[in-house]
């Protein structure tokens, strides 16, 4: 709260100023209380008073003093007349704006120095914001106001009914070919040559778009007087200057002109979703797919988020009759920060109601968070598509979006006039915030994890494989059995095995005879026949050793595990197919992959790992790192992890008949403990891999730096 | 000495009125700027810049020291037409710094110490001169101020109040006049008619408030800056009333230039015309009769660091009802509640017979804190001194409107030459370089200084001290030494006057209402077991000579009973001792309860203070503590005046530019 006197007051007390002719005003009301606004056709810029204000300039004829005119205001208004200091600033502010005449010469020097310093501000803001460069070309208002019948009917009820038909019959063109529209929509999107076809079609959409703008404006009175080009991340995109459209009285006529853009390039989008249906393949297509693309998704997303400094912020800010919504809900966040945590006690209180400050609040932060977030997906992307301009962008980008508004704000801290009384608490405050953040990011430790997947698996030497092929006769052991080493669990038959034993027993037999006979005689007779002799005792062998394989016996102590023992009967089974196993009773094996980013952590500093079967995943089980399998190969243990499976590996598409992943995997064996009975084998097991716990500013350090180095494959 | 060879022209100035424009430096410019502080070299006893001073002086010294008065008048004269011509080269200097030497040798018995022509130079090539208090600053700027006006450059030599303004004048006119310059005073007494036949003198002794409001004045007459052409026209349509009263801006000697450019900048200088107004006297009766139904904590608070009144919501709450039934301005909120801060500001913030003395024809009178002087035609701003004066029952003043106002910041930057001279310049060098543009050079001691220190005493109560003062007055008395009793306020002069009584001690008292007699006082004070206890106001300028029998007995003695809020006015008050290689000694004697602790360090209190062995080295502590900070509390409000008169400057410039 100011003095009510000030001691200024001298040097404007006499003066007999009044407003230039060419300021022109407008009553508007905004949240239910009157306001005036001052327009000044020459700067197309936009003042607003308060009735006590206005109170005041209007009672400033050039015959009155300005002592007269604060005293007749604050005779008529009382308490609510401004102080003497409000009204000199006040005058000044009018003076700044060009919008006052007085009778005494200006200062020159002070002429001189505000020109100077609009221009310097001109060029800062360029150089500040290389991603949006200004460039004015023409003045589009005769050839609007010339055309206006052209257009005049469009900005009406009929003309919005119109629109709103236009785009129903869109909306139902497009939903009877989503699928088409939507397939593959990124690659489409993403192509070289549809790329090169967004960049001539963007502008294009855009200058529709613009005059959307001027040409609503000019509808409704206002003049458009600057239209130019705007270097929007170096893409030209034209912009128009509809700024006399914040004189509009009604809050509707605003909201349209804020929303005509968006119509124009919703209706352009209906009108090629026509045209789209209707052609063949070929460039208007690709063409017509663009425009779909471009004015009705990137319009929607970027210009119709009020989060945004774009058409929906001003439509917002209308609609809710808080102009410079942006700007005041910044002030009052810096008002908020530093009355309450600065206890900066004299700080002024922005001239807002509850619901206001409500808004200025939210969108203050959510606006923020948004911007940033944006801020930096469009330079990652770009990025990654061209490494340097992207790591130069992202540089620009973060030095202006975070290093230059910190800095700031620790400039503020230390040198900012307002905290002059405060600094010491402003800065114990904004050193406790910060001290408490980066104690929470570099010291409060936080789980770090590997989370990855894996399949039940059992040691080779457990699996029950047919020694020979066969035909399974039948189970000696009950599935589930316990079972000791060497017992008897499956027989297998082979028709032909025991004739062929029984004919080469025959045939030795034979041999032994005519060995006999020979032996006496017929030395070198004998030896041949001798040799045939142990050919044939081989071959016996070989045929008994097959008889025995279709004995299956349990390599090891353990129960008897058979997938699905009514399939086993009967069935013909291969030489060293597995038929089921047995499992021990202390050991379950866990068969995990691991990416290679993790495989480094998963090897030094594991602490712990924790393991989920599919089907209990509410049993946790601890498990132990057995050993690593070694060497890094694509190759899945099991289809079960990949996406096919219904894992997260991506598969490699070249191979077919095997599941091999795209990028090399890590395999790692894992004992269960006991518990993990009763799961099958080849089932799906959740694996995390416990590193202890890391700060979180590491853990962001490490995963930025992996993020770096595979974006950009260095 | 350095190659630069000023031009008598650049400081002579061009055309009509000449002064410096004001110009805004960035704040880029202003710090790439201050490395040319660091490089600044001093003008100690062995540099060569003194030495080939000093042998360039030596060197024509025998030339002038061979002539009588009527021909050193005529060297004089002759001097006059090279120094025009060829500006300040180093033999010109030398020649006129001889002759001066020679001239003040003659006339008033002092010839200048090599040290003082050091200073000399110092302060002829616009720098500040820091010089040990007690080095005779004003036989040194007679160099100065001599060889400018030799080479035709009107020389104002500025000095903090009438009685030094006059003393220096009238104790180095002869030196003038012998050189064929003449001398003109302007103080508090003459009249506005009548300055501007003083200003015309070759050399002009004006306090700082004077000529500031002098130049105020041309400014209303010339209605904004300087225009001939404009002026000439007024004129002769009659538009301007009366001559000019002084030439332009030329070069300004400032003594005390600490006080001047730093201690008092805070207050910009208004030039006001009275005003009649009805019914103000019960409005502001109203007004302090709601203020004293206000309870302190609850009603409001008073925030003691920058000494303003913020009234409570509950406060506001209690006006609200209280002022239930009035009419007029009680109806809205804001001018009410302006309107009580006044009154409450009047009511406690300011206390008689240490802000302000009621006079004996019943007038509301402001004293200076530093000086302790009573500035008789100075006024609170709006309102505050009409509520003052109907708290303490004296007949209302009419409320004063201010027709032009100007800061002596901004003031003492328009002179095309400024130098000054002060004993304590360190700690606010970079405030001169940043605002004035004023480089600080050290000028050494001709002797060494043989002044002792006591310790810091420190007492827990206010009683305390001054028992400890009067013990300490006593043992000094009974040694047959003169004492000095520096305090901070009236009240507190007059409390020691009646202890002192008291005891038995007899003392003079030289304070806001004794000024009548100062010269007297002062000049008495050197005499053996003579005691005088005296405001800060025997601060600056204050020359005690001590009498051959009390230099005997050890010299002046010095007690401090109050460290003040900046450094430089303890300083100063202990350099009223031991000048000039005279011995004396310093002690200081305060307490917990000085205001200095309770405003700015009373958080710190508990820990320094505690009557522990640790309390020897954080009883000064806390007391340096608190002077830094209220230094820079200080430094703050006056970077803030500044800043607010170029924010000003700018947002009224549909104003014109009146001051």
């Amino acid at each position: 709260m100011s003095d009510l006197h000030s001691p200024s007051w001298y040097r404007v007390a006499a003066l007999r100023p009044r407003l230039k002719t060419h300021a022109e005003v407008h009553r508007h009301h905004y949240r239910g209380q009157l306001w005036y606004v001052l327009s000044d056709r020459a700067s197309r810029r936009l003042y607003r008073f308060n009735p006590a204000a206005w109170q005041v300039i209007g009672l400033l004829d050039g015959e009155r003093t300005v002592d007269d005119a604060w005293e007749l205001a604050c005779h008529r208004l009382g308490d609510d007349a401004p102080t003497q200091d409000e009204t000199i600033r006040l005058l000044g502010q009018l003076h700044g704006a060009d919008l006052l005449q007085t009778e005494v010469p200006p200062d020159v020097d002070e002429l001189l120095r505000r020109s100077q310093k609009l221009n310097k501000g001109k060029w800062w803001r360029n150089v500040r914001n290389p991603m949006s460069i200004k460039l004015p070309l023409v003045d589009p208002d005769r050839l609007l106001k010339a055309t206006v019948p052209l257009y005049r009917w469009l900005f009406t009820p009929a003309g919005f009914v119109l629109w709103a038909l236009l785009i129903v019959a869109g909306l139902a063109v497009a939903a009877q070919h989503w699928t088409d529209l939507t397939e593959n929509v990124a690659d489409r999107i993403l192509a070289p040559g549809n790329l090169l076809g967004m960049i001539v079609i963007f502008p294009l959409v855009k200058a529709c778009h613009e005059f959307g703008h001027a040409c609503a404006v000019r509808s409704k009175g206002g003049e458009v007087h600057e239209m130019g080009v705007m270097l929007l991340v170096f893409l030209p995109v034209p912009y128009v200057d509809a700024s006399a459209s914040s004189a509009f009285r009604s809050k509707w006529q605003r909201m349209v002109v804020g929303a005509a853009g968006m119509m124009v390039e919703l209706a352009l989008a209906s009108l090629a979703m026509f045209v789209w249906a209707l052609v063949e393949p070929g460039l208007v297509r690709a063409a017509c797919f663009n425009v779909m693309l471009i004015a009705g998704i990137s319009t929607v997303l970027f210009n119709g988020n009020p989060l945004l400094r774009y058409d929906g912020y001003y439509i917002l800010a209308d609609a809710l009759e808080i102009p410079n919504l942006a700007q005041r809900a910044q002030r009052y966040l810096a008002y908020l920060v530093e009355r309450r945590a600065f206890g900066v006690r004299e700080a002024q209180a922005p001239d807002a109601s509850v619901s206001e400050k409500a808004w200025f609040v939210f969108y203050a932060i959510a606006s923020f968070v948004y911007r940033t977030s944006i801020t930096f997906a469009i330079v990652l992307f770009i990025a990654t598509q061209y490494f340097v301009i992207g790591v130069l962008l992202a540089i620009w980008a973060g030095f202006s979006s975070l290093v230059l508004p910190l800095a700031k704000g620790l400039w503020h801290l230390i040198a900012g006039k307002s905290l002059r009384r405060h600094r010491t608490r402003a800065l114990a405050v904004a050193g406790s915030v910060f001290t408490a953040i980066a104690a929470f990011a570099f010291l409060a430790p936080f789980p770090l994890w590997t989370r990855t997947e894996g399949v039940l698996w059992v040691p080779e030497q457990a699996v029950l494989r047919a020694g020979a092929e066969g035909f399974v006769v039948g189970l000696a052991q009950a599935p589930g059995a316990v079972v000791p080493k060497g017992a008897v669990l499956m027989r297998l038959e082979d028709p032909l095995l025991a004739p062929m034993e029984k004919l080469e027993m025959a045939r030795l037999e034979e041999l032994r005879l005519k060995l006999r006979a020979l032996e006496v005689g017929d030395r070198v007779q004998a030896q041949i026949v001798r040799e045939e002799m142990q050919y044939t005792e081989r071959e016996l062998e070989r045929i008994r050793e097959r008889l025995a394989g279709l004995t299956v016996r349990s390599p090891i102590d353990g129960r008897f595990v058979v997938s699905n023992p009514g399939d086993l009967p009967q069935r013909f089974v291969r030489k060293g197919e597995q038929m089921g196993f047995v499992a021990p009773p202390h050991e379950r094996l866990v068969r995990v992959i691991v990416a290679q980013d993790d495989v480094d952590f998963v090897r030094s500093r594991t602490e712990r790992i924790e393991v989920k079967l599919a089907g209990r995943v509410a049993h946790t089980l601890p498990a132990t790192l057995l050993r690593e399998v070694p060497a890094a190969s694509g190759e899945l243990p099991s289809v079960a992890l990949s996406e096919r499976g219904g894992g997260t590996v991506a598969l490699d598409p070249r191979v077919s008949d095997r599941a091999v992943a795209m990028e090399p995997l890590f395999h790692f064996e894992l004992r269960l403990p006991e518990g993990a009975e009763g799961t099958h084998i080849g089932a799906r097991a959740y694996v995390r891999f416990d590193h202890g716990s890391e700060p979180l500013a590491t853990q962001a350090f490490r995963a930025a730096r992996r993020l770096f180095l595979r974006r950009f494959s260095l | 000495m350095s190659t630069e060879t000023l031009s008598a022209a650049d400081i002579l100035g061009h055309g009509f009125y000449p002064e410096r424009l004001e110009k805004r430096e960035p704040l880029l410019d202003r710090w790439l700027r201050r490395p040319a502080l660091w490089l600044e070299r001093g003008i100690g006893k062995g540099s060569t810049r003194f030495e080939r001073l000093v042998r360039d002086v030596e060197a024509v010294q025998p030339e002038y020291d061979a002539m009588d008065l009527a021909q050193l008048r005529t060297a004089a004269q002759a001097l006059r037409p090279a120094l025009k011509r060829d500006g300040f080269t180093p033999s010109l200097i030398a020649r006129a710094f001889a002759l001066i030497r020679t001239v003040a040798g003659l006339t008033v018995g002092k010839r200048h110490y090599d040290v003082q022509l050091a200073g000399g130079w110092v302060l002829l090539h616009g720098r500040v001169a820091e010089m040990e208090t007690g080095e005779g600053k004003t036989l040194t700027a007679t160099l100065a101020a001599g060889t400018a006006a030799l080479a035709g450059i009107p020389v104002h030599v500025v000095t903090v109040n009438d009685y030094l303004a006059a003393r220096d004048a009238e104790e180095m006119r002869p030196v003038y006049e012998a050189l064929g310059l003449s001398v003109g005073i302007v103080t508090h007494e003459v009249k506005p008619d009548d300055r501007g036949v003083e200003y015309r003198k070759d050399i002009t002794y004006a306090t700082n408030k004077d000529v500031t409001f002098d130049y105020l004045r041309d400014r209303m007459k010339l209605k904004g800056r300087p225009r001939p052409l404009r002026y000439a026209l007024n004129k002769v349509t009659g538009g301007a009333e009366a001559e000019l009263t002084l030439r332009g801006l030329h070069f300004a000697i400032v003594d005390e230039v600490d006080s001047v450019l730093v201690d008092e900048a805070r207050t910009p200088l208004i030039l006001s015309a009275e005003r009649s107004d009805g019914g103000l006297e019960r409005l502001y009766r109203e007004a302090l009769e709601l203020a004293r139904q206000l309870v302190e904590g609850t009603d409001f608070v008073i925030e003691r660091h920058d000494t303003s009144i913020r009234i409570t919501d509950d406060g506001k709450k209690r006006l609200e009802t209280l002022a239930r039934g009035k009419r007029g301005v009680w109806t809205g909120p804001n001018r009410r509640e302006q309107l009580i801060r006044q009154a409450l500001t009047g009511l406690l913030l300011f206390t008689r017979d240490k802000h302000y003395v009621v006079s004996d024809d019943h007038k509301v009178q402001i004293v200076d804190e530093y000086t302790g002087r009573i500035m008789a035609d100075r006024s609170w701003e709006a309102g505050l001194h009409q509520m003052i004066e109907v708290k303490e029952g004296c007949p209302l003043t009419g409320q004063r409107e201010t027709i032009a106002r100007i800061s002596y910041q901004r003031f003492f930057r328009r002179y095309l030459r400024l130098s000054g001279m002060t004993g304590t310049a360190a700690e606010i060098k970079r405030e001169l370089w940043d605002v004035y543009r004023l480089k600080v050079t050290r000028v050494p001691t001709r002797k060494d200084i043989l002044r002792r220190y006591a310790l810091i005493e420190i007492h827990d109560t206010q009683d305390a001290k001054w028992d400890a003062v009067v013990r300490a007055v006593r043992r000094e008395v009974d040694a047959g030494r003169p004492v000095l009793v520096g305090t901070r306020s009236v009240i507190a002069s007059e409390t020691l006057a009646d202890r002192l009584a008291a005891a038995g001690i007899e003392h003079r008292l030289l304070n806001a209402r004794q000024d009548k007699e100062e010269a007297e006082i002062v000049a008495q004070g050197g005499q053996p077991r003579r005691v005088t206890v005296a405001t800060n106001m025997a601060g600056r300028g204050t020359d005690i000579k001590p009498t051959p029998e009390a230099l005997a007995a050890g010299g002046l003695h010095v007690i401090c009973t109050e460290l003040h809020e900046s450094g430089r006015v303890d300083r100063q008050l202990w350099g009223r001792c031991a000048r000039q290689g005279d011995p004396g000694s310093v002690e200081t004697i305060v307490s917990y309860e000085d205001e200095l602790i309770t405003r700015y360090a009373s958080f710190a209190r508990p820990i320094a203070g505690n009557g522990t062995a640790l309390e020897k080295t954080t009883g000064p502590a806390l007391f340096k503590l608190a002077q830094k900070r209220a230094e820079g509390v200080h430094a703050l409000m006056r970077k803030e005046v500044l800043e607010m008169d170029d924010y000003l400057g700018d947002l009224l410039a549909f104003a014109g530019r009146p001051e």
